[in-house]
């Protein structure tokens, strides 16, 4: 399969990693060096204060329709001037029309079926077609040591190989790496040259901390803390110029510039130095906050659609464990802790450990209150249940202590484990609706599935026989996935290859091997399962109502589901009242659901992507849940045709689901099935009459019981009184919100008109 | 549109295949025509070779426009070998064609009322190609089933 | 009301060839968990259902009989129809505002099994301390993380005493708190007895001092309960909460309150709940086909908080 770009200019045959790693050079050698006024950090990601990076070879060309209006569309208009326009349309998109990954892979695969089914946007999404850096590389090394003995390296095992196809793998990652270090330098000259301009004993000085800081990182390690937040800085905008910014994330910060700062701190000598020099490193990472947010992700208006404007998702990780097991909470979690609740933005995205019983309760508290003054922010995660998790699935011990969170919530092992965490969104309840259709999709009104057995033609005569159809469904579209994800990796080896990223990762320098070619130490494919809560309810409704008390027949509610339940009100409220519900702890629903996940868990991990690994499994759903249930019919749950699936792995709000219940069920799901982690989202709106430590503690005592429990990840949501106004005019948005109600916690949605404007008042007294 | 008898003769296949086939003869016009448009398929660095073919899912609307050297032509029926297809569920969205925005295009694709074979870039390129053509619209219902507003659920 | 022994607090051995011997039983309404107003921490507040007072205002009109009863919440009738079929006797007319009528209907509850909508509801039925037991360790975390625990609410739950003992018993070796919310019309010798050991809090209603006042209003005069609450000041050091449930017009007139505040000081106490009025309980009530003595919709206003809050000027009240 040809790429057309096979050849340099003079025709001399070239590899793609060679061919990426010439580009990259090129980019950043004649990359604009900016030092922004007002800026601690040098370097800019675009040219812009804030510039939408364009990857053709991606997903760039999906702004193609709207190069014209995209200034003016509602959702995130981008400023385009005529030149770049022109640019775009007449050279950039039509060179890569055919020479990005989508269309690579179709042409190399002869327009597969599982694209197809790919290009219907409701069956799943292939991030691939974006993105494939949802991981984390080893910066503690580069860090320390700087790119210089990386260079290095990749030299003396060039000259020690004899194999052609090596020699070319590490030629690549000095090309790259040589115009990280030109660019760099660059930003020093241009430092230099602002000092001439600029006064003596002001800015001049500013100016030169640049130019000494530059002289010596990223090619060498970093001495100071400010050296290593200026390399690490440098660093990410070198990836981004290789990787889309769509989850490449940051890692283990806290513990890993803790170093830096202690050594800092033992060259003070006053109090008043230490305090100085502390407020100083608040201010520096709130710059790199900042700077982190110089740069959004190109989303075209479909992904505006099946996204609603997601972030870059840079995730940080706080606290937990080190690779030895002892605590890695340390000064720097709280100067990140203390820079995300004065800054309060969604990027980047900030996920904190909690190892219970190793990590304190002071730590925990204070997670708890940073998220009271965010309302959303960190999302807490139990590093005992995850380490278990990934120990389960053939992590050692010591790596699966060192994960980070990637991108929204996923783990992965920095710097060891190349694992596309989020390579597609799979809509579980496309399989489900395809079960009750005999493979037809209603809303696409084609037969996608295989055919598992009609209800008309009474194919199934007992619960079991229709689980065992959605079973199969559920394979055959995960099968279309995993084909559809390994077609557009082997995609991603021609177009994409990431000598930069290869270079900061355990693996690929040792065998040669790109990332994307399975160089990593562990290689596995993350997925995003969506509707878990619509499943199990639907399946337990088609279980009791149907087969256990036969109070309808499964034609009667196959109708009803086709027919949105107009006409159907009876079976409509009988199933809101009377069927037990995902999340309020019933054991029978927990044992539904926890096999319905063991299945799918099943179903992708015994499958290998293209680099040799498994496929994880996790429950969280950014916001597809709403676009893919916009697109999708009613449900034998009682859902309404359109209407939003439930949110990552929360319960619905309903009938005998309290939060309690919904804390023990999702507790008690098994964290071995769900190695690529969860969403929990649990919205609090603080009652008025409590005094903030008392806020605290209540919810703190909610995570730790959580926790206790064995639940993986929690994320709250603190309701302020603007949301509540905004919950009584779009109740729809707002189904789960929890407000308290007189000594008991109800749904403010549900509430009568006059009670939630005693509770909007009795909030507002609070400030 | 309310009137019985129009609607009918509007979904009418051969009807349809005839206003197509008037659009996109208009719209070939153009592009020997105007300097500008001309410049969309032929410029300095690239020119947009393609065969682009249009029709309902029942095969009852057929048409095909090929671009060469800087000229479009207008074809019936299916050709041997296109680089894009883009097919309609059923006739009655052709009717709307010429005042497609991106943004309706996009519910189409994802409401599965429009399909396509082929390269998406390209039909990336020919939406951008209409929707030079289209004034910016004004007030015009979108759908709104793909347009709740997302909650944040990472 | 259920008369029991004290079962031994050691696990029983099953007696062979029958069952386990039956334990005590209680008639409950309800479990509700995640509660934050009736005690420190998160608790599970459990309704007990029967009492001796007869409140004009009670807010929790399903508690006041022993007996299971048949409530009909008309907001989430569908109007289906089913529940008339399935109506032996004959009780149940659509077209009647009231839904039910009492007289006719034997509380068979046949027509519960075939309401959809939840309308058509069972208030109360008997449990086992075990099965309550079970449900209250459930969220055993959540109480022990935020310092929160039981309370026994109502209805009045010192009707169920030997059900009660047995049940905190085995709570305070279990280590979970246990609070009691009381009227406090009840046998104190044996609640010193069976009950105070295991508790961890009482919540005492106040809500007359004037004895014909009391029982005009609440069916029973107070001589028993202001007796019940001193003896509770000289025979324990856990927390007697004293708990005022303001009703606009018959427990906050000055005299009234005013008279409570004075007792209260002569007895020391410098702490007092003081219960907002709630006007939702009054369609509760009529869902159960109760008479209503006293009907008044809206909350509190303003100038009656004033006032209020002005009497009680030297007591600690928390968060009202
Ligand atoms: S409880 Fe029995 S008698 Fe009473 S209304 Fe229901 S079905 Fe009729
Ligand atoms: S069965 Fe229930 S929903 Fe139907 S009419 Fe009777 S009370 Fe109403």
């Amino acid at each position: 399969m040809k790429t057309g770009f096979e050849h340099d200019r003079e025709g001399t045959r070239r590899p793609p990693i060679l061919r990426q790693a010439q580009a990259l050079n090129y980019i950043l050698t004649n990359k604009k060096p900016l030092i922004r006024t007002n800026s601690m950090l040098a370097g800019t990601t675009t040219s812009r204060d804030v510039g939408v990076m364009i990857y053709p070879e991606g997903h760039g060309i999906t702004l193609w329709p709207e190069l014209k209006t995209i200034a003016t569309r509602k959702i995130q208009p981008y400023d385009i001037d005529e030149h770049t326009r022109e640019l775009l349309d007449k050279k950039v998109f039509p060179f890569w029309s055919d020479r990005n990954v989508r269309e690579y892979a179709r042409a190399a695969n002869n327009s597969p079926r599982y694209q197809e089914l790919d290009e219907k946007f409701v069956l799943y999404f292939m991030w691939k077609t974006v993105a494939l850096s949802h991981t984390v590389p080893d910066f503690p090394r580069i860090l320390k040591h700087g790119l210089l003995p990386v260079i290095e390296d990749a030299e003396r095992r060039k000259n020690t190989v004899d194999d052609e196809r090596q020699k070319t793998f590490y030629s690549a990652t000095e090309i790259a790496l040589r115009g990280i270090l030109h660019y760099a330098d660059h930003l020093r000259e241009e430092a230099l040259r602002l000092m001439a301009k600029a006064q003596k004993n002001g800015p001049a000085e500013h100016y030169k901390r640049f130019a000494d800081m530059l002289e010596r990182v990223p090619a060498s390690g970093a001495r100071t803390l400010y050296e290593a937040v200026q390399s690490l800085w440098i660093l990410w905008i070198a990836l981004h110029n290789e990787s889309t910014n769509a989850g490449l994330s940051l890692g283990h910060l806290d513990l890993w510039l803790q170093p830096y700062f202690e050594s800092d701190m033992q060259g003070l000598k006053t109090d008043r130095e230490r305090e100085d020099y502390v407020k100083q490193t608040i201010e520096l990472i709130g710059n790199f906050f900042f700077k982190c947010q110089d740069h959004v992700p190109l989303v075209a208006d479909i992904g505006n659609k099946l996204f609603g404007g997601s972030s870059s998702d840079q995730a940080i990780t706080l606290g937990g464990v080190d690779k030895n097991g002892s605590s890695a909470v340390n000064d720097m979690t709280y100067i990140f802790l203390k820079v995300t609740e004065m800054l309060t933005i969604r990027d980047p995205n900030m996920n904190a450990r909690y190892y219970p019983g190793i990590n304190s309760d002071d730590y925990l508290r204070r997670l708890v209150e940073v998220n009271m003054v965010t309302s959303a922010t960190p999302s807490i995660h139990n590093d005992k249940a995850m380490i278990q998790s990934l120990k389960s699935i053939q992590f050692k011990e010591e790596d699966a202590r060192q994960w980070c969170a990637t991108g929204c919530v996923e783990p992965t092992i920095p710097g060891k484990h190349f694992g596309h965490t989020n390579s597609m969104m799979f809509n579980m309840v496309a399989a489900l609706e395809m079960s009750l259709n005999n493979g037809v999709h209603p809303l696409a009104e084609e037969q996608i599935g295989i055919k598992t057995g009609s209800i008309e033609e009474d194919a199934f005569p007992t619960f079991e026989d229709f689980f065992h159809a959605f079973e199969r469904q559920l394979r055959f579209l995960a099968y279309q996935t995993i084909d559809c994800n390994n077609s557009f990796g082997f995609a991603h080896q021609v177009i994409r290859p990431t000598p930069t990223l290869s270079s900061m990762f355990e693996g690929p320098m040792e065998k040669a091997k790109d990332l994307t070619e399975g160089g990593a130490v562990y290689n596995t494919s993350g997925v995003a399962c969506i509707g878990l809560t619509d499943i199990v309810d639907s399946l337990m409704t088609i279980k009791k109502l149907v087969y256990d008390e036969k109070k309808t027949d499964f034609k009667t509610l196959h109708k009803a589901v086709d027919n949105n339940f107009e006409d159907y009100i009876k079976l409509h409220t009988l199933i809101q009242n009377k069927v037990a519900k995902f999340g309020s702890d019933t054991p029978e629903v927990n044992r539904l659901a926890q096999r319905v996940v063991d299945t799918v868990f099943d179903i992708f991990y015994n499958r290998t992507n293209y680099r040799g690994g498994h496929y994880l499994v996790g429950f969280w759903s950014m916001s597809n849940h709403v676009a893919f249930g916009t697109l999708s019919g009613a449900l034998p749950s009682g859902r309404l045709r359109y209407k939003p699936f439930t949110p990552g792995l929360t319960p619905e709000n309903v009938k005998g689901v309290d939060l309690l219940s919904s804390i023990r069920t999702i507790a008690g799901l098994k964290p071995e099935k769900m190695p690529n982690n969860i969403a929990f989202n649990v919205k609090v709106a603080p009652d008025s009459r409590d005094t903030h430590e008392e806020t605290v503690d209540q919810i703190t005592a909610y995570a730790k019981s959580y926790f206790e429990l064995g639940g993986m990840q929690m994320q709250f949501n603190i309701v302020t009184t603007e949301t509540l106004k905004d919950a009584m005019e779009n109740p729809d948005n707002y189904r789960n919100l929890l407000v308290r109600v007189s000594g008991y916690n109800a749904y403010f949605v549900e509430l009568d008109k006059d009670l939630q404007l005693e509770i909007v008042n009795r909030q507002q007294m609070r400030v | 549109m309310k009137n019985d008898a129009k609607n009918s003769f509007f979904t009418n296949p051969l009807v349809l295949q005839n206003i197509m086939y008037v659009l996109l003869r208009v719209m070939s016009l153009k592009f020997t025509f105007s300097k500008k448009f001309r410049e969309m398929i032929k410029n300095d660095y690239n020119t947009f070779n393609k065969t682009i073919a249009i029709q309902t899912r029942d095969k009852a609307v057929k048409l095909y426009m090929v671009f060469h050297d800087g000229k479009m032509k207008v074809r019936h029926g299916i050709p041997e070998k296109a680089d894009l297809t883009i097919i309609y569920k059923s006739p009655e969205i052709i009717k709307e064609f010429a005042t497609l925005s991106p943004e309706d295009m996009l519910n189409y694709l994802l409401t599965n009322k429009l399909t396509f074979r082929g390269n998406l870039s390209y039909l990336s390129r020919f939406a951008y190609l209409l929707n030079n053509f289209i004034p910016p619209k004004t007030d015009k219902k979108t759908e709104t089933n793909t347009s709740a507003k997302a909650v944040p659920g990472k | 009301m259920t008369t029991t022994k004290i079962r031994q607090k050691l696990p029983k051995e099953p007696q062979q060839g029958t069952h386990a011997m039956p334990g005590a039983q209680a008639m409950i309404v309800d479990l509700k968990r995640n509660s934050l107003d009736d005690g420190p921490g998160i608790r599970t507040l459990v309704f007990f259902k029967g009492c001796p007072l007869r409140c004009v205002w009670c807010h929790n009109p399903e508690t006041k009989h022993a007996y299971p009863e048949l409530a009909f919440d008309a907001k989430l009738c569908i109007s289906c129809g089913d529940c008339v079929q399935a109506c032996k006797p004959g009780a149940i007319d659509l077209d009647d505002p009231k839904r039910i009528n009492r007289q006719t209907c034997t509380r068979c509850m046949e027509c519960i099994d075939v309401c959809p909508s939840g309308a058509l509801k069972r208030a109360g039925r008997l449990y086992t301390t075990d099965e309550v037991f079970a449900e209250i360790m459930k969220d055993e975390p959540f109480y022990r993380y935020s310092s929160g625990g039981v309370t026994f609410s109502g209805g009045e739950p010192t009707v169920y005493m030997h059900f009660l003992s047995e049940l905190s018993a085995r709570l305070k070796a279990a280590g979970v708190p246990a609070a009691i919310e009381t009227c406090g019309l009840y046998n104190h010798g044996l609640f010193e007895k069976l009950l105070l050991p295991y508790l961890d809090m009482i919540l005492f209603d106040i809500k007359f001092i004037d004895p014909f006042m009391h029982k005009k209003y609440t069916g029973s005069t107070n001589t028993v309960i202001l007796r019940n609450f001193v003896k509770l000041q000289e025979k324990t050091d856990i927390p007697v909460i004293p708990r005022v449930p303001l009703i606009p017009g018959i427990t906050t007139t000055e005299e009234n309150l005013v008279s409570i505040a004075n007792f209260l000081d002569r007895n020391g106490i410098k702490k007092v709940e003081l219960l907002s009025y709630n006007p939702l309980w009054t369609e509760k009530s009529a869902g159960l086909g109760h008479e209503l003595d006293y009907d008044r919709k809206k909350f509190m206003d303003k100038g009656e908080i004033v006032m209020i809050k002005q009497i009680f000027k030297d007591f600690d009240t928390g968060k009202f």
